[in-house]
């Protein structure tokens, strides 16, 4: 027999020899209370699988709902802010005119301010005003042509962005 | 790979993922052994088998419901996650220098002589260091096939690699130990050879 072959035969002994001490080695009982013990804290933590898959259907609910008005805000905002702009900035006889009064037409806007831009965005602000102030403006009134006038009247002031008035204008049926 | 034997298992797995206690516990009780065994040999040392054993078993009862026993029997699934943790460990301990466990030495009296006993564990432990010094990937390989009985399709299984390599490594594996056994023993005699007093 060669030599390797009785190293092998002998090694094959040994393995024999510790597989079966092996065989008789058991796990400590400490072991199997410890593992037992956190199965029970474990499924006092675990939520039922049906609560949580409710909460989390109504967790995408919620955030699907919230980015659907986000959005649709969004689009309001823009869809309406150039319309103020627009009207007041180039023509006053289009898109506000026909919101506020459709039949308003108005005088042609006196420049009170700085000089107003070609595409300079403008808020319009109206204001109930005192009827001598049109006079101040430059704007002739009804007290000068003789006829019956109201103490008040509304105008429109164009502000600009920086908050400075660039113009007034008025209703021609306010005067 | 799924035989008949292994349905009890299934059936338990099924019932532990749906939170049943005692199927968990009958799990454990079936298994624990084989993985507290190759734990054991693997590391040569019975606390960090008693770990070993804790993590693969809360590993198990965390992923129940992921176990798929079309892939593997739950034998061969726990042999990974016990191999798995092995690695781990040994991986984190590498650097401590570990106390022998007196466990170790503490085998059950099978010769009928104390001088039997005495030699058998002496043989059993020098075979013990010398499974624990082959590199890991030798030494999965022994522990699995030649001291768990586990067939070489399980034991790829379970090492995630092909058959021909647990073949292979088997080989090797075998190579390595008697070659390390030889030498220990020859240490063994060295040790053991009486002084001889000169006389000039």
């Amino acid at each position: 027999m060669k030599q390797s072959e009785r190293s092998q035969e002998r090694l094959a002994q040994s393995l024999q020899m510790l597989a079966e001490v092996e065989a008789g080695n058991e796990t400590p009982a400490r072991v199997e209370t410890v593992v037992m013990a956190r199965w029970d804290a474990m499924q006092k933590r675990r939520v039922p699988s049906r609560t949580k898959r409710v909460v989390r259907v109504a967790t995408a609910m919620a955030a699907g709902i919230t980015i659907f008005g986000a959005l649709a805000w969004h689009n309001l905002t823009v869809r309406l802010k150039p319309d103020t702009t627009a009207t007041v900035r180039l023509k006053p006889d289009t898109t506000a005119t026909v919101r506020l009064k459709p039949d308003t037409t108005y005088t042609t806007v006196a420049v009170v301010g700085g000089p107003l831009m070609a595409d300079e965005p403008i808020r319009v602000v109206r204001m109930r005003v005192a009827r001598s102030v049109l006079g101040e403006l430059g704007i002739p009134s009804p007290a000068q042509r003789g006829a019956a006038p109201a103490a008040t009247v509304d105008i429109d002031v164009l502000v600009g962005e920086d908050g400075v008035a660039r113009g007034v204008r008025v209703p021609i049926n306010e005067l | 790979m799924q035989d008949a034997a292994s349905s009890p298992d299934i059936d338990l797995m099924r019932r532990t993922a749906a939170g049943d206690r005692d199927a968990f516990a009958s799990l454990y009780r079936m298994h624990h052994a084989t993985v507290y065994r190759f734990a054991r040999l693997m590391t040569g040392s019975t606390t960090t088998a008693e770990d070993i054993v804790q993590e693969v078993f809360l590993a198990l009862m965390r992923d129940a419901s992921r176990y798929d026993p079309a892939r593997a029997s739950l034998t061969t699934y726990l042999y990974g996650s016990a191999r798995h943790h092995t690695r781990r460990r040994l991986l984190r301990d590498r650097f401590l220098v570990r106390l022998e466990d007196q466990a170790d030495l503490c085998l059950p009296a099978a010769s009928a002589t104390a001088a039997e006993d005495l030699i058998r564990q002496r043989d059993v432990q020098h075979v013990r260091r010398a499974i624990v010094r082959l590199p890991a990937r030798y030494r999965e390989v022994i522990v699995l096939c030649d001291l768990q009985d586990v067939s070489y399709a399980d034991a790829a299984q379970a090492l995630g690699c092909a058959i021909g390599t647990v073949r292979s490594r088997l080989h090797r594996a075998r190579h390595l130990l008697a070659d390390k056994l030889l030498r220990g023993l020859a240490c063994v005699d060295m040790a053991r050879r009486p002084t001889v007093r000169c006389e000039v």
